[in-house]
């Protein structure tokens, strides 16, 4: 009986469907939002809240399968291929030389990147049940299709795919600023647009050569990852440098790294609050993963030469828009630019190129995500009382309101790494990589930086403490300053937070936590996914390039050029630039 | 294979056009009706027997292939989609007429496309442009229409002699008006191939000849006419100028160039880089001071035209499989029929909603407030400009990747690398500027707080259509495959033709002009 209860596991297992479902389970709510009746519009919330939780549900599962098969193992699971967006199909003379679609899979890098969108876009649209008041099935619609998109750039392997579903983030985003966002969102929603498709543009004709590099050596248009990863060897100096460049665009845009930075804090004040909660937490991430995944690994020797720089861009930003955060009376700002600072930090520690580096800028991802998208929710409870964001308008309101006050400490002092809370392993992670940048001590080679700049990016910690801080004496402590007529309790608000957005901040606060005292099982999973497809890469180790686990392809035919491409192309990388 | 046989598709297209005629004379109430019905039924019939054509022949001046095949097949089956827009055309009394006139030109641009012969090359583009005149003219009653038609005449004629004067170039180079022709080096192709170098007539002719087509596609620089001439034709007309007679352009431009054959020699290549580069910056540019909608759309018109002129440099994929990665016309028949879907889309929208008093909504601010009264119009005009903009996964993204793509794998064996480098940066920029103007038109629909604006309730034809359009973007933008193996077979049927022309090449001559050393393509 047992026996065949596993048999049963295993093979529900072995799907390769997990991964599609729940990416397009988010969108397929979609559908019945669209065929609600206008008068029943309000019901399109617990639709969207029902799918969103649906996903988590699915996510869960996903993640307990993960640990049963590859826990703690580097390589890819749940690997789908399907014959969708091919660019061209099987004709008499031509078409076989593609190596494209709809592929992907999952490994220990994106698994956390995957949970993090699980999590916090029910918690987004749980978050805006009475911020939103008017157009609601749009609105819910929108935060659907920006979770699907979300999950499908954390699960793709293609490139082209990864493309896709990277600016298929823009529409949406775009919508909720320029529709539902503040005083001046149409000229937030067309500049954050325009920034990002900028750099997405550019990124688009890195991806087009590699595919036609890919060409030239394996005879085949390839958009694929396993198989960019054994060109990426063949690359010259000179193609590397262009090929990073035109991926740091794209990334650097959406990190942002200084000084491509200032769309950001336009975005965040006129966004609604699940939009700023989702940009903070989601979409910065697609930036740092897209260095991460792509390309660091795709062009190494590029990567050594330009991480000075990059670091030192990501120092400026640390320190520099701390600064500028300690300045701004708008508080939705503040926390703002304390995202552009603290995604500085989770480059530094990418950057570093060493274990514990690499490590905590991944767990930093998902910490930013979580302390700051927290914030970003009390922020929005904040202002759907006070309808301002005003530091001089607003003080003292703890003695309103303890329960958020309480809140609001919490993941202020989490978002300034604070020791038990889980900002302080990640920092901690990554100033420890880049101190110990340029020595051996993980058994790998030194890497591209040093401890100068640790030393100055920890005066970015002192720094995040003093507007932090500072925010919170002025909005929480001190006589009790508030506008006239207010708080607002209409729309089922309390004066102090209700229930319903008290158990969305202590979802959060007890995984803040949790990551604080306990990160052992994200860094057990993570680490040798990390180690295997950037450290040795990076690194030249011979023969432990990542390849895929062996998985169900369902079109195979579609890519008759698969098997002969692998045994040719040895994984030998070209020695760095002397 | 007879002439009958080979000219079966445009018969077929022409005697409907005949028909639409005919129900105009019969002058009941009905003969409106009549006339749009019998037009859609024969440009469906028309696709279907072209694509029934499926053998590779020759009958005198023309040439049957895959390549004209899909050329047809995609003239009708799209022009079907623009005769469903103008169901609600606002030109009374004149209705069978304005259908029968866009049979016709539809009729030439399928000429076009298995034209072999200079005179009927010419023939062929002015039957597909006289009756875009009148239809500009004649599609609405204000004086815009008039002031736009005859703007279009006066410059299409000029530009027509501009070209006439290129082929009579290419005539006294060649003394013969056979094209490619066959393999005994009495063509053009194999006259011009001989004497580029020293004749410059030959040059001239080739010259003057993309010159005048350049007005057919709206590239820089016979640019002019196209805002003023796409703003006062009805939306329908415009729709349709941005179709098909920029197809017939396009297909006329690859058999130009195509005598002169591929790598293009380096003043060619000069020229066709100049033009795009222009053409896709100055259309992007101009567009983004636009507040009118069908300005807008023209100018993106000239910009679409740029990036499609890349696909001319980089020319058919001489070697391997035939794929739009590699193959510019390949990428180019893609684009057209993507960028006709895509962009018809759009001027439908404009031509269903409609004001009280039967007006076309032009600004941008006529718009406004559209994503909450009419959601699902705003949705399709949505994909639409997604898609012009190149948002995947739709045709447009696609069609953008192959034109780019195809560039890119040009440039390592192109004699000017870095040049081509800097093209496909230059695209990919104005891709992102023209973001600025698309993005207008959405934001018009969706943040644009409502002016209490109401449309009329739109006919049931031309909602069709647009429902038609956005759906089609989708579909193709999500197995862009489907469209693009029959494109990179319609190239590889135009390289057929070129290479039998290879061996009757004289060596010596050419070689002074193609710098690129004979490589992988």
């Amino acid at each position: 009986m047992l026996a065949l209860a596993n048999t049963a596991i295993a093979q529900v297992a072995n799907q390769p469907w997990w991964l599609t479902i729940l990416i397009f389970l988010p969108l397929a709510g979609v559908l019945p939002i669209v065929a609600l009746d206008d008068r029943h519009a309000s019901k399109s919330r617990y639709i969207a809240l029902l799918f969103s939780l649906a996903t988590l549900a699915l996510c869960c599962v996903v993640v307990g399968l993960y640990a049963q098969q590859s826990w703690g193992k580097p390589g890819w699971v749940f690997e789908q291929r399907l014959n969708v967006l091919s660019l061209s199909e099987n004709t008499p003379t031509g078409g076989s030389v593609f190596e494209t679609g709809y592929h992907v899979a999952i490994d220990g890098i994106s698994l956390w990147l995957v949970v993090l969108s699980a999590l916090l876009s029910p918690l987004a649209i749980w978050g805006s049940f009475s911020g939103i008041r008017d157009n609601l099935k749009g609105y819910y619609c929108l935060m659907l299709m920006l979770e699907t998109a979300v999950l499908g750039v954390f699960c793709a392997r293609d490139l082209l795919l990864f493309y896709i579903f990277f600016d298929l983030t823009l529409v949406p985003l775009f919508l909720l600023i320029g529709i539902w966002g503040g005083r001046d969102r149409r000229y937030a929603a067309y500049k954050f647009f325009i920034y990002t498709m900028t750099g997405s543009v550019l990124l688009l004709g890195g991806i087009l050569y590699l595919a036609w590099r890919s060409y030239q050596v394996q005879h085949v248009f390839s958009f694929d990852f396993d198989r960019l990863y054994a060109l990426s060897a063949t690359l010259t100096w000179n193609e590397q440098r262009w090929l990073f460049l035109a991926m740091f665009a794209a990334f650097a845009i959406k990190v942002p790294l200084f000084p491509l930075h200032t769309w950001l804090p336009l975005a965040h004040t006129e966004a609604p609050t699940a939009g700023s909660v989702i940009l903070a937490g989601l979409l910065l991430k697609l930036g740092t993963y897209g260095f991460l995944r792509f390309a660091v690994p795709l062009f190494p020797a590029a990567t050594v030469a330009f991480a000075p720089m990059l670091a030192s861009l990501a120092i400026i930003g640390i320190l520099y828009t701390g600064v500028v955060a300690w300045v701004q009376n708008d508080f939705k700002k503040l926390i703002a630019y304390s995202s552009v600072s603290h995604l500085g930090f989770c480059m530094l520690g990418l950057f570093s190129l060493k274990v514990a580096g690499l490590n905590g800028s991944l767990l930093y991802m998902i910490n930013h995500g979580l302390s700051t998208g927290a914030l970003f929710l009390v922020i929005g409870m904040i202002y759907e009382r006070y309808h301002t964001r005003d530091m001089n308008e607003l003080g003292g309101i703890a003695r309103r309101m303890p329960k958020l006050a309480f809140f609001m400490v919490f993941f202020a002092l989490a978002s300034v790494a604070l020791p038990g809370l889980n900002g302080f392993v990640s920092e901690f992670l990554v100033l420890l990589g880049t101190f110990l940048s340029s020595t051996t001590y993980d058994n790998y080679p030194a890497g591209p930086l040093d401890y100068r700049y640790a030393v100055v990016a920890a005066g970015g910690i002192i720094l995040g403490a003093v507007y932090m801080f500072w925010w919170l004496r002025r909005v929480l402590f001190g006589p009790l300053v508030e506008p006239e007529h207010t708080p607002d309790t209409s729309n089922g608000l309390t004066v102090d937070i209700t229930p319903r957005e008290t158990s969305i901040l202590a979802v959060l606060a007890v995984a803040c936590l949790l990551l604080g005292v306990y990160p052992k099982p994200l860094l057990t999973s993570m680490q040798p996914c990390l180690e295997a497809s950037i450290l040795n890469v990076v690194h030249n180790r011979p023969g432990v390039r990542v390849t895929a686990v062996p998985a169900p392809v369902l079109t195979q035919d579609a890519f008759p050029g698969l098997a002969e491409g692998h045994q040719d192309s040895t994984p030998k990388r070209a020695e760095p630039r002397t | 294979m007879s002439y009958i046989q080979a000219l079966a598709p445009e018969i077929v297209v022409a005697a409907f056009g005949v028909l639409c005629l005919v129900a105009g004379m019969l002058r009941t109430a009905r003969s409106a009706q009549w006339a749009k019905s019998i037009a859609l039924v024969g440009l469906l019939v028309g696709m279907v027997v072209a694509l029934g054509q499926t053998h590779v022949a020759r009958a005198g001046e023309l040439s049957v292939d895959t390549f004209s095949t899909y050329v047809r097949a995609m003239l009708c089956g799209v022009a079907a989609i623009v005769v469903l827009s103008s169901w609600a055309l606002p030109a009374p009394g004149r209705i069978p007429e304005m259908f029968s006139l866009l049979l016709f030109s539809v009729v030439g641009a399928m000429l076009v496309s298995v034209a072999d012969d200079l005179v009927l090359l010419f023939f062929a583009l002015e039957l597909a442009s006289v009756p875009t005149y009148a239809m500009v003219a004649a599609g609405s009653d204000n004086q815009a229409s008039q002031e736009a038609g005859l703007k279009y005449f006066f410059l299409g004629a000029l530009s027509a002699a501009v070209m006439v004067y290129g082929f009579s170039f290419l005539y006294g180079a060649a003394g013969t008006t056979t094209m490619l022709g066959g393999l005994d080096g009495t063509s053009v192709a194999g006259a011009v191939r001989a004497r580029l170098a020293d004749n410059p007539f030959a040059w001239l002719g080739i010259v003057l000849a993309l010159l005048g087509l350049a007005y057919k596609v709206a590239a820089v620089p016979m640019h002019f006419y196209v805002a003023d001439v796409y703003q006062g034709a009805a939306a329908p007309i415009s729709a349709m100028l941005s179709y098909v007679p920029k197809f017939a352009g396009l297909v006329a431009m690859i058999k130009i160039l195509a005598l002169v054959g591929w790598p293009l020699p380096g003043s060619l290549y000069w020229l066709i880089w100049i033009m795009a580069a222009s053409t896709m910056t100055i259309g992007n540019a101009l567009a983004l001071l636009q507040d009118n909608v069908k300005r807008m759309l023209g100018y993106s018109s000239i910009a679409h035209s740029g990036y499609m002129l890349m696909g001319l440099l980089v020319g058919p994929a001489l070697t391997g499989g035939a794929n739009p990665l590699q193959d510019g016309i390949a990428a180019i028949l893609f684009y057209i029929v993507s960028y006709g879907i895509m962009n018809i889309g759009a001027f439908t929208a404009i031509a269903y909603l409609t004001d009280e008093s039967g007006r076309e909504p032009q600004l941008l601010q006529s718009f406004s407030g559209l994503g909450r009264q009419r959601p699902g119009v705003a949705l399709a005009l949505t994909f639409c400009v997604f898609s012009l903009l190149g948002i995947p996964p739709t045709a447009g993204f696609f069609g953008k990747v192959y034109l780019f793509g195809s560039t890119l794998s040009l440039a390592p064996t192109s004699h000017y690398v870095t040049w081509t480098y800097v093209l496909v940066v230059l695209a990919l920029l104005n891709t992102a500027v023209s973001a600025g103007y698309y993005l207008r038109i959405i934001g018009a629909a969706y943040i644009r707080p409502s002016e209490g604006l109401t449309w009329r309730k739109g006919s049931v034809p031309v909602g069709a259509a647009l429902v038609l359009c956005a759906a089609l973007v989708v579909i193709i933008g999500l197995r862009p495959g489907r469209l693009a193996g029959p494109a990179a077979e319609a190239s590889r049927a135009g390289v057929v033709l070129d290479k039998q022309l290879v061996p009757s090449m004289p060596a010596t001559s050419t070689a002074t002009l193609q710098p690129a050393p004979a490589g992988a393509r």
